[in-house]
Order: structure tokens, then C-alpha cells, then sequence
């Protein structure tokens, strides 16, 4: 390459690097530095407090609690959202042959919760879980049931929030699913048929399952890095409540550095959460991509 | 298969047939009243141009699709409503189709597995538990096996098909469908993926395959080269409908009708309205169709036939001549290539062997025997 | 005509502050406080010519306003005055943000309507920071259909706690729909209770916590007796203030800012009364810590000091007052407002509730105690998590001494 050929490649490339060094590396580094002092927002300066904020974040019943809270979420979201996901493509992939307009219709249902705006749905999720006026325990007293506190009950809360957000993700997995399930060549269902795998259990463990690897590991990856992320519900609908029963660590996060004004605890939290995520994701796909590319 | 035949015997009841077969999807008629036998031991090429309907005739006989009227048969049973699996017919895909997340061997096995061993029994580590499990695994693996020997891939058993080449693949798709000793062996477009070289080579071992196992086969393909050199008859489908079916020489020199003569043969046929043209190569002409082959047709100065030479392409082996006649009918001849060319603009007189000219009938297009 | 008067000089004030000023003023809340402003700040402008307002784009809420004011402050562009929630501007104080006021006031503080007791909302450490500009305190709100339909009357209404609870107690067992009381788990509202058995949170100096009293443990067993005996459920805030306008709760104690919403919402159900809180100690040692919004001096230059005091002493004047409490429904914090019939008597002959809330504040308004130091929001979720172990049946007494202790170590008092 001529220099001519480096300078305008340079120059190509330079705005973009530019401002990904200053809207994103540098930020990142301060937040870094920030993590191991006690800066608080608007406060003229900080002390260096090493690794204080780290073992408050692991040792103290909140910090704990939070970490606690978001990994019995996530382990409750990511397998029911990505089963129930790819059950629900499954079928409205096989009712599109037969009634294309009714599928068409549930297509944007399951749709809706991506596309809608979260406030304005965590408004309709209050009125429908109210313990005496909402329709979910109106129902449910009809029926002889008892009426839970679905966002006030402290046991109850995270279990709440996590159908909350399976009912955010299934659709935009299935969408994901769907399009995987398009992709399958139709002539390795007809090679199953013709190799006698003939029930619809046989053709999903012989072809539909290993051919949706990729797009699974895809939707793993997304649905984990957003159950990981668990914040909006929360802040909308219970704020960590009731006593820290649905504080999970984004919201943590947020209390502690917008809330409290702790910058240098929020920013050591949003390291580890950053590390966390970010080894997570390494190890599914570095686990998971050899097994579903099939070279 | 314990009797091995090699051309249909009579009395015999065909390997596989197809009845009166009609297929439609909505409003259009895909296969209109097809019927065709497959005798055990034969092979049989189903020709037709990409819309024909020959694949949708080779989904029914495997039973990947269901007739719309008319029933399909084996060996006088009626398997109309039979899966593929239990028809037992083996089907090697234009695709290949094989799956990419298994290896070679396990590819090949799974036809077996899924016949032999239940869904229990297919979990991995089944074996270790059960004793019969155990067996039909080993009886799989050896059978296996000698199929991909057979098939020269006993090297290839742990690759996955990503890993391997068109030709390899295609070997793979082969002993996928033998492995289970089908009772008939469709074969759609096994070619139509390779290169020219390939071709061939894979041509005479297709053929090769066929005498060893002496199963019925049936070629679907567009290319007629490859109907014309592997198959003992050809059913050329036109539109739905079987146009003729003959062996491959029968299908050149007698084409049925119009549209088989046309469609067969390296280039298209010249057809002459009824007129004074055709009349001049052949005295029914005045009210039949006449046919000729570009090949069959030669610079003759004492030929009935006169054109103006339009255009002339050298190929090498011969040249293509495009003339047009007085009366505007375009015609094609085929000639030697080391023959000297007029030059472009004069007038030719050309004629043809009586015994190489077809006559059809203008309106419904049949053929109608001329020669002597 | 006192006021116009006043206005009129607060206009000559101006006259010497230099001339064309031009002030931006953060507030938050636009909900409530949209068109309030505008007419705060188009009528001051009319008052003083030479000064000109103009208003930052609001923030959402008190909380995100502090934020914003603190990145702002970090990043230069702090405006030069900030309406601020009353628990929020210790926030700006602490980091050196918020400018003492004590050189603006007037010799008499009195005399303009500025009392003891609304002056102690904004005043740390004998220093006044800011001035409360919007006031509210806890109080009670009441479905009188459910009292009569409970055998109660709203002639007689209980003025204790042990009478609520009773009543509180018919009114949940009415039917399955029904509850009788209701109060958020929450460090104010718990302030509100302890202030009305004569407690304090915290001591004079701030360097203890002092809410383990006797005070503190009865404000703490009223929760407890609330869900014991009065049958309170642990529903969330959300749930409970979408209850009682549709009339499945009795009595709620929630800010008397609610007052507007909760009435609209009620509608033609039922018409809603607001009662007072019932107070237990003897009225010198009672306080209520109140809510709503003050306003800070950002501002540290000199001329714009003077223009900045001009509006903040304009909106906390009686003019500014009525305009606040007729358009926003909270309580004036200006005690000529409350005192002199002339500003708002036609108003609160049409707002009957209002006035209880009012005298309230003008009785018994004092400062919403901020926890000093790093810790001191946090220490407030603390609370709130307890009084919910209260609530769900933990001993008060108990609960509130660990609480104590927790909070101690929090602050650093140990």
C-alpha cells in the first residue's frame, strides 16, 4: 500500500475511531477509574479506596441480593423465553401453509410487546396485576382463587417480573426462530420422510433442531444479554421493591449512582456486570459455535 | 431383493407404477393422467423440460406427495397412502440433502436407525444399556460400512459434509439411499450439481450401480444426454402428460409427436407447414408437417430444398448454418466442420435422407409414419 | 393593598440590581409545574422589566432536576436558580452548590410571611439555603361511603390512631374488595408519624440517630397495628393510589399534593375528605416534615445574586403564592398568604379540603430530614425495607432499634 493509499484510509477511517475513542473507550476508562475510588456525582473529589467498592459489591447483603435476584431472573427468562420462542414458531411456521392471514395476525401479537414502548405497557401490566381492581386477580377471585400481590408480595415480585419479561422476549425470538426455521432447506424434511423419520418428534431431533443451531445460539445470546440487563420493568413497575425483593444489579446500578449519587460504587458495579457479560458471552459462543456451524 | 433382473420380464408385476396419476395444486394441473411401470431391474429416465411436472411425478412416487386422483402401485399393492418410509423407496436428492450436523457415517446409518431402532433407543448411550440395542447398533455399523466402500468413502466415515466435495457428497446421497436395499431407487437430477468431467465418470457409475444392484431405477433429469446414455427407456413428460415412452434409440429416430421431436435431439428439429416447401422433401408434404433433423439436412445441389443462407457459427466438429426459405420458414443445418461455407446471402439447395425426414400431423401434431 | 405594595418594592429593589439581567431558572415536574411557571415567570418579568427569565427544559422529576443540576454543576452550565424537591437541596448544599441566603433576607423575616417554622425547611446549620416555595404534609384521606357503609360517621371521625384503626378494621370487612387503611412503607411518611409523637430522626447537631425512641417505636407499631388490626395489605404505592379514587380504600395516608389527582379521580364516586393528622404529643414538640419544592441560588456572581434573590423572594411572596397554590394545589409557604383572607379565602371556601391541609403546614411544617453524608438516600430504603418487615409482623421495638443501629453504621455515628 502506497502512503496515498494509508493517508486516505486514514482519513476514511479516522472520524469513526475518533469518535469511538472519545464516546466510548474513554468513558469506559473513566468509569474503570471511577471504580476504585468513592466519587460521589457533583462532589469536587474523590478518595482512592481500592478494591472497597468490589468487596462491598460481593459482601454486603444488598450487593449480594441483587446478584442473587438477577441470576434467579435470568435462570427463569432465558430458558422459557427462548422454549416458549421457539415453540410458538414452530407453530405458526406449520399454520402458515394452512390459514396465512390467522398467522399473519399472531405474528404481530406475539409481536406487539417488542415493538411497544415499555413505559406505556408497564402502565398496562400495573392496572392488570392491581391485587382488587386488576383484571388478572378480578378473574382470579371469580373463579374462587386467591389473589396474589404480584408486585407487592416480596416472594412473588421477581417471579412477576420474570413472566413480565419471557412475555417482552418471546416475540422478538420468535421472529428470530422463524426466520431460522425459513432457512431449512424442505428437501432434509423430505430426506427425514424418506428415511423414515416420520413423526413430527423424529424430524425435529433429525433436522429442525440441529438446523436451527446458529439462530439458537444467536437467540441465546441476545435473550441472556437482556435478562442480564433487567432494568425497565423494574424501575416502572416495583423500583427494586417491595424491600429490595426485585433490585437486581442494572437497577442497583441506577440506585446506587442516580439515586444515591455513589458514582464510584455504581461504577464498579457496572465493571463487574461489564466483565460478567462479557465472559458470558465469550464462553456461549466460544462453547456453542463449534457445535451448531457443523465445519 | 433376491431376483436380479435386468429387463422386464412378462407376467411379472411392475416394481413400482403409477396409475392413472393427476396431481393439482389450486386451480393448476401439474401431472394430468400419468401412468407409468417400473419393472425391477430396469432404468428408467423421466425427461422433461423444468416444469413438466417430472419432479412433482417423482414426489408421488416416493410418496413426499399425494395424488391428487389415480393410485400408485408396487408390485400390485396399492401404497397410494403408504409414507415413504414404508413404500421403502430410496430417493437421492438434487440437493443431496444431506445433514450437515452429521458425519458420513452417521448420515448413512440414519435411514437404519430410524427403521430399526426406536426413539429410545436412538439417544446416545442407549447401547450401553440395552444388549439388543447394542446389536442392531453393530449390525448398522457394518452395514454402513460396506455401503460407503462400496461407494469408495470408507475414508471419508467421520467427516461432515461441509468437509467434502461435490462428488464426495454426491457418494454420500448414494449410499444414503442403497443402504437400506431399496425396492426401487429414484434418483432426481443426480447430476445437475457436478462438473462436466465429473459428469461423465459418475454417469458410468451410476450405471455400474445399477447392474450391481439390480434395483429399479428411475433418473428424473432435463438433460437429455443423460436420459439418452443411462437409461434403457426414457418417459419423456411434456407438459404433465407422458409424450412417449421408448428406449432412448426409438425416442430419436420415431419420435411420437411433434413435441417430442422437438425437444429431443442435440438441436431443435426444422418442422415445414403443409406447403410446396415440405411437399418438395416429401410428397405427403402438401398436408402434413414435415420433420428433419438439422443433422440430417446437407448442402445438395440437386436438393429439393431452397434457402438463403443467414448466418453461419463454426463449432469446431461442424458448423451451424441458420438459412430461411423463400416462403420465411428458418431452418438450421448441421454440417461438417471442415466442409467449406458458402458465403453469407447466397442461395443453397438442400436435401435430406427420405428415410431421416418425420411426417406430423398439422393439427394434433402425432406423428404419421411417411417412411417407407 | 399590602401586597401591591410589596410588590412595589420589590420593583424599586430591582431598579438598583444591574440593569438587563437575564436569569435561567431550572424547575422540574412539568406535569404539575408547566404552566405555574410560565406564570411565575411572565409575572415577575412584568415587575421587573430589566430582568429577563428564562426556564430550562424541566426534568422529569426532583430526582433526575439534582442530577441533572449535579452534571450540569460539574460541567459549568449550572443555571443560576433551581426549584428543588425539600429533601434534595441538602444534596446541592453538600457539595458547596447551593449560595446561603442570609445576606438577602430581611432584618424581620416575619414581617414578609417567612415564619420560623417555614424557614426551618430550608435552613442547615444556622444558615438558610433555601425557601420553601410548595408545601405538603401527610394527611388523611377519607371514602366516606365506606365509613357509613362501616357504621362510622364522618361527624365524629376518630382523631387517634386507635380509633382509625377500629374503624379501619369495619371498613376491611365489609367485603372481599374492600381495605380500610392504607400508608406507604416509606422513610417520610415515617418522619410524619414520629414527628406527630414528638420524635426526631436525628439529633440537633446530626451526629446521632435518634429515632429509636419512644416516639420512634409508636410511629413504627402504627404500621404494625395498621396490617394486625386494621387488616393493611402490603400492596405497592402504584396499587394503593389507583384504589382509592375507585373506591375499594377507606382511609389513605398519602401527601396532601395527591389532593387534585385523588379528587379528579374520584370523580363522581364519591366525594373524597381530607382529614388531618391525628397528632399525640403536645403541639410544641410536634413537627411534620413537608414536602414539596424550595428554591436555591446556584448563581455565585455577585450582580446576578441580586437579580436571582429578586425572583426568589418574588415567588415566595403572597402574589407568587396564590398563583402556586391555585394552579398547582399545594400549600403556600408564605403564612400572609394563609393569614390574610384577601389572597385566598374565595379559594378555600370552594376547597374546604385544602384548607385543612393548609393549617397544617402552617401549624406544624417542618424540615423532611435528610440522612447526612454518602449514605443518607440509601439509609432512606433501608427504613422503608423495615417498616415493611413491621408491616408483615416483625416486633416495632426491635425492628426499630437494629434499624438504628444499622442506620448508625451507615452514617458513619459510631
Amino acid at each position: 500500500m502506497t502512503l496515498r493509499e494509508s493517508l486516505s484510509s486514514l482519513l476514511l477511517t479516522g472520524p469513526a475511531a475518533l469518535a469511538l475513542v472519545l464516546f466510548i473507550f474513554l468513558p469506559v476508562t473513566v468509569v474503570f477509574v471511577l471504580a476504585f475510588t468513592d466519587y460521589q456525582i457533583g462532589a469536587s473529589g474523590a478518595g482512592w479506596v481500592g478494591l472497597d467498592n468490589f468487596a462491598q459489591l460481593f459482601g454486603s447483603r444488598l450487593g449480594r441480593n441483587a446478584i442473587f435476584n438477577t441470576l434467579t431472573y435470568v435462570a427463569i427468562v432465558i430458558p422459557a423465553s427462548v422454549g416458549l420462542g421457539l415453540l410458538v414458531a414452530l407453530g405458526l411456521h406449520g399454520l402458515a401453509g394452512s390459514l396465512p392471514r390467522i398467522t399473519n395476525a399472531l405474528k404481530a401479537v406475539y409481536f406487539l410487546p417488542v415493538a411497544a414502548t415499555l413505559v406505556a405497557m408497564a402502565v398496562s401490566w400495573q392496572m392488570l396485576l392491581h391485587p382488587s381492581l386488576g383484571l388478572v386477580n378480578t378473574w382470579a377471585s371469580a373463579l374462587g382463587w386467591p389473589a396474589p400481590l404480584w408486585l407487592s408480595d416480596r416472594d412473588l415480585v421477581l417471579y412477576t417480573l420474570a413472566v413480565i419479561g419471557i412475555w417482552q422476549t418471546v416475540g422478538y425470538n420468535m421472529v428470530l426462530f422463524l426466520a431460522g426455521l425459513a432457512a431449512i432447506q424442505p428437501s432434509l424434511y423430505d430426506a427425514a420422510e424418506v428415511d423414515g423419520a416420520t413423526g413430527g418428534w423424529s424430524r425435529f431431533w433429525l433436522v429442525t433442531w440441529p438446523m436451527l443451531g446458529p439462530t439458537t445460539l444467536f437467540v441465546l445470546v441476545v435473550t441472556a444479554a437482556n435478562a442480564f440487563r433487567v432494568f425497565e420493568t423494574v424501575a416502572t413497575l416495583t423500583k427494586g421493591g417491595p424491600a429490595f425483593a426485585s433490585d437486581t444489579i442494572v437497577y442497583a446500578l441506577y440506585r446506587e449512582g442516580f439515586v444515591y449519587f455513589k458514582a464510584g460504587y455504581a461504577s464498579a458495579i457496572t465493571v463487574v456486570f461489564f466483565l460478567a457479560l462479557l465472559l458470558l458471552t465469550a464462553l456461549q459462543v466460544w462453547v456453542i459455535e463449534r457445535r451448531v456451524h457443523y465445519r | 431383493m433376491s431376483d436380479i433382473l435386468h429387463s422386464p420380464a412378462k407376467g411379472d408385476l411392475p416394481a413400482l407404477s403409477l396409475c392413472d396419476v393427476s396431481k393439482r395444486f389450486g386451480e393448476t394441473e401439474v401431472v394430468s393422467g400419468f401412468s407409468l411401470d417400473l419393472y425391477a431391474g430396469e432404468f428408467v429416465a423421466l425427461l422433461g423440460a423444468s416444469g413438466s411436472g417430472k419432479s412433482t411425478t417423482l414426489r408421488m412416487l416416493a410418496g413426499l406427495e399425494r395424488p391428487t386422483s389415480g393410485k400408485v402401485m408396487m408390485r400390485g399393492q396399492d401404497v397410494t397412502a403408504l409414507r415413504p418410509a414404508a413404500r421403502n423407496i430410496a430417493l437421492m436428492f438434487q440437493s443431496y440433502a444431506l445433514y450437515p450436523h452429521l458425519s458420513v457415517r452417521q448420515n448413512i446409518a440414519t435411514p437404519l436407525r430410524q427403521a430399526q431402532l426406536s426413539a429410545a433407543a436412538r439417544l446416545p448411550g442407549a447401547g450401553l444399556v440395552s444388549p439388543r440395542t447394542r446389536a442392531t447398533e453393530a449390525a448398522i455399523a457394518g452395514r454402513t460400512k460396506e455401503v460407503a466402500e462400496m461407494l469408495r468413502l470408507g475414508e471419508l466415515l467421520d467427516r461432515k459434509p461441509g468437509q467434502l466435495s461435490g462428488g464426495q457428497q454426491q457418494r454420500v446421497a448414494l449410499a444414503r439411499a442403497l443402504v437400506r436395499d431399496p425396492s426401487a431407487f429414484l434418483l432426481d437430477e443426480p447430476l445437475s450439481n457436478l462438473d462436466t468431467a465429473l459428469r461423465n465418470s459418475t454417469r458410468e457409475e451410476i450405471r455400474e450401480l445399477h447392474r450391481s444392484t439390480g434395483h429399479a431405477f428411475l433418473l428424473v433429469t432435463h438433460d437429455q444426454a443423460d436420459a439418452l446414455s443411462m437409461a434403457d427407456r426414457i418417459a419423456v413428460m411434456i407438459a404433465g402428460r407422458i409424450a412417449q415412452c421408448a428406449p432412448a434409440a426409438e425416442i430419436y429416430h420415431r419420435p411420437a409427436n411433434r413435441d417430442v421431436a422437438r425437444f429431443i435431439g442435440a438441436h431443435r428439429m426444422n418442422i415445414l407447414s403443409p406447403g410446396a416447401e415440405a411437399a418438395a422433401l416429401h410428397p405427403h408434404g402438401a398436408k402434413i408437417e414435415i420433420g428433419v433433423r438439422p443433422e440430417a439436412l446437407r448442402i445438395d445441389p440437386e436438393g429439393a430444398l431452397t434457402a438463403t443462407l443467414t448466418s453461419a457459427a463454426f463449432h469446431g466438429e461442424e458448423t451451424l448454418l441458420h438459412l430461411r426459405t423463400p416462403a420465411g420458414t428458418a431452418l438450421l443445418a448441421v454440417i461438417d466442420g471442415t466442409a467449406s461455407l458458402p458465403a453469407k446471402g447466397t442461395q443453397i439447395r438442400l436435401g435430406a435422407p427420405a428415410a431421416r425426414l418425420h411426417g406430423f400431423d398439422a393439427t394434433t401434431g402425432q406423428r404419421v409414419e411417411i417412411t417407407p | 393593598m399590602k401586597p401591591s405594595l410589596l410588590a412595589l418594592g420589590l420593583a424599586l429593589a430591582a431598579g438598583s440590581a444591574a440593569a438587563d439581567t437575564t436569569l435561567r431558572v431550572h424547575y422540574a415536574i412539568p406535569t404539575i409545574w408547566a404552566d405555574t411557571q410560565d406564570a411565575l415567570a411572565q409575572a415577575f418579568m412584568d415587575a421587573h422589566p430589566d430582568i429577563t427569565v428564562t426556564l430550562d427544559g424541566p426534568a422529569e422529576g426532583y430526582a433526575d432536576g439534582v442530577q441533572r443540576l449535579l452534571r450540569e454543576s460539574v460541567a459549568g452550565t449550572a443555571p443560576d436558580v433551581a426549584w428543588v424537591g425539600l429533601n434534595l437541596w441538602r444534596v446541592l448544599e453538600a457539595r458547596g452548590l447551593a449560595q446561603p441566603l442570609d445576606e438577602f433576607l430581611p432584618e424581620d423575616p416575619e414581617s414578609v410571611g417567612y415564619t420560623g417554622a417555614l424557614l426551618s425547611l430550608g435552613a442547615f446549620d444556622g444558615h438558610q439555603y433555601a425557601l420553601g416555595t410548595s408545601a405538603s404534609t401527610l394527611v388523611a384521606y377519607v371514602n366516606p361511603d365506606l365509613v357509613e357503609r362501616a357504621g362510622g360517621s364522618m361527624e365524629d371521625f376518630p382523631t387517634d390512631y386507635d380509633g382509625i384503626i377500629e374503624l379501619a378494621a369495619k371498613i376491611d370487612a365489609l367485603d372481599g374488595t374492600t381495605e380500610g387503611v392504607w400508608v406507604s412503607p416509606h422513610d417520610w411518611r415515617f418522619q410524619s408519624f414520629l414527628g406527630a409523637h414528638g420524635g426526631r430522626p436525628l439529633n440537633v447537631d446530626e451526629t446521632d440517630v435518634t429515632f429509636d425512641s419512644d416516639a420512634g417505636v409508636a410511629a413504627a407499631s402504627i404500621y404494625g397495628r395498621f396490617a394486625s388490626e386494621g387488616g393493611m395489605s402490603t400492596m405497592g404505592e402504584n396499587d394503593a393510589r389507583q384504589a382509592f379514587p375507585a373506591g375499594t380504600l377507606g382511609i389513605m395516608f398519602e401527601s396532601s399534593s395527591l389532593m387534585t389527582r385523588f379528587a379528579e379521580g374520584a370523580g363522581d364516586r364519591f366525594d373524597m375528605v381530607v382529614k388531618p393528622m391525628p397528632i399525640v404529643a403536645a403541639d410544641e414538640d410536634v413537627y411534620l416534615p413537608t414536602g414539596g419544592s424550595g428554591i436555591v441560588m446556584l448563581t455565585d456572581d455577585a450582580e446576578k445574586q441580586q437579580a436571582a434573590w429578586e425572583y426568589i423572594a418574588f415567588v415566595t411572596s403572597p402574589e407568587a403564592q396564590k398563583i402556586i397554590v391555585e394552579t398547582t394545589g399545594y400549600a403556600p409557604t408564605n403564612a400572609l398568604v394563609v393569614e390574610d383572607e384577601s389572597y385566598l379565602g374565595d379559594f378555600y371556601a370552594e376547597n374546604p379540603n385544602a384548607r385543612v391541609a393548609h393549617e397544617q403546614v402552617a401549624r406544624y411544617a417542618g424540615p423532611w430530614y435528610a440522612y447526612p453524608g454518602a449514605e443518607g438516600v440509601a439509609v432512606t430504603d433501608v427504613i422503608a425495607a423495615d417498616l415493611l418487615n413491621v408491616v408483615e409482623g416483625a416486633d416495632p421495638r426491635e425492628t426499630v432499634e437494629e434499624l438504628a443501629d444499622t442506620t448508625r453504621g451507615m452514617l458513619g455515628f459510631n
